[in-house]
């Protein structure tokens, strides 16, 4: 075996014992998000929420987003809950959602009522999986969260990779040229008939 | 002596291995797509410059008068306006939409060139709008794409093949596994490159 091959055999292998937890989630998620009608019961159940502590609370809340986010970001703080957040407001309340994997959290300001909230929710694997695979991008939180985009970056790159270092493979083995170009072509072929006519 | 493979053992790597690579290289075009996509996503204000990736342009405004029962449902009514300009396919309707509302609107999702279709009742007309395709639009469109019971074959066809997808993935796993511990010399590293794996994602798991 040439080096070439070695390396090429190696890579492949390796990138894909190292994200087989991501492959996982990525293929699970996907399952259920194909098949809505049969996990409708694991999204959004009823009484998901669990109530951690009320409180009274009365603020001025700012009007734009920046200053809005540095609002929410002082509240969290000084309610000692840390992690990436989004924030949104309509004219009777404001939301602060906790973006977390397993059990994100949300806190609710009551404008009339001068009311502080937080709840937690329980969450179910499909719907924790279901934040894994739409999790992206960068710049939303600490490092980690960074450090997961960063993944998901690596992940793009083992697709590439392992097609590119696959179709290597493949090609060298004679004795299965001919039914991977059926392989190939036939995929490709159901590919462009189905961007064509969907 | 070293101890010799049996041939049901042999045949059975032969066949876990090719069934590996061919539906592999049937798959192709899909893995890239997601690939590709998942690229855009990770990076969209890169690709979309704080835009959305592909504008929708109106393209027809036709006259269209239609009865409906007061009850139907959003998707129904959505069904019956695509028949009738003759645009069946994959589709979706905002759940909470009226008839009895100003405009009703139906998108018609394409591959390529997606369309909305903006339903008028009190004015008995439509007004179509195409969306331009993009490269990065189009990745992102298919990469949406999901389910079956949808109007018409090919869109059918694909959440098939997407459920084919992901029975590749979890195969690509377990037949992945199962080589690798047939070639000796790469148990370190490939162990080494699986509890990295599993320890990093788990402190995700945990701190995410």
């Amino acid at each position: 075996m040439n080096n070439t091959n070695l390396v090429f055999r190696r890579v492949h292998l390796y990138l894909g014992m190292l994200l087989i937890p991501w492959v996982l989630i990525y293929a699970l998620s996907t399952f259920t998000f194909n098949h809505r009608d049969w996990f409708r019961r694991q999204f959004n159940q009823p009484d998901s929420w669990t109530q951690l502590w009320k409180k009274e609370f009365k603020a001025d809340v700012p009007r734009q987003q920046p200053k809005l986010k540095e609002w929410a970001r002082s509240v969290l703080d000084e309610n000692g809950i840390k992690g990436a957040f989004n924030v949104r407001q309509n004219r009777r309340s404001v939301l602060i959602n906790l973006i977390q994997f397993r059990n994100p959290i949300r806190v609710t300001y009551q404008k009339n009522e001068s009311r502080l909230q937080a709840e937690q929710k329980r969450t179910t694997l499909a719907e924790m999986m279901a934040r894994m695979h739409v999790r992206h991008g960068y710049g939303r939180g600490g490092v980690l969260y960074s450090g997961w985009a960063f993944v998901v970056d690596v992940v793009c790159f083992a697709f590439i990779a392992w097609t590119i270092t696959g179709l290597y493979l493949w090609w060298k083995l004679p004795s299965t040229r001919k039914a991977g170009w059926v392989a190939i072509l036939s995929g490709l072929a159901t590919f462009l008939a189905l961007i064509f006519t969907m | 002596m070293a101890h010799e493979p049996t041939k049901k053992k042999i045949a059975w790597s032969k066949l876990t291995r090719r069934t590996h690579m061919y539906l592999a290289l049937f798959l192709t075009p899909w893995m890239v797509v997601y690939a590709l996509s998942s690229f855009i996503f990770n990076h969209h204000a890169f690709f979309s410059g704080g835009k959305p990736l592909a504008q929708f342009e109106k393209v027809a405004e036709l006259p269209y008068e239609a009865v409906f029962s007061d009850d139907i449902e959003p998707r129904e009514a959505g069904l019956q306006i695509l028949r009738d300009l003759d645009r069946e396919g994959a589709f979706w309707v905002g759940q909470n939409q009226k008839l009895t509302a100003e405009r009703f609107t139906v998108n018609r999702n394409r591959a390529i060139g997606p369309e909305r279709i903006h339903y008028y009742p009190q004015e008995n007309k439509v007004i179509i709008e195409r969306q331009k395709t993009t490269t990065a639009s189009l990745l992102v469109g298919l990469h949406l794409k999901h389910g079956t019971g949808h109007p018409g074959i090919a869109a059918n066809l694909w959440g098939i093949i997407l459920d084919l997808v992901i029975v590749g993935m979890l195969f690509w796993v377990l037949s992945g596994v199962w080589m690798w511990l047939e070639i000796a010399p790469a148990r370190l590293w490939g162990a080494v490159s699986v509890l990295s794996g599993i320890g990093l994602f788990l402190l995700f798991m945990f701190t995410v």
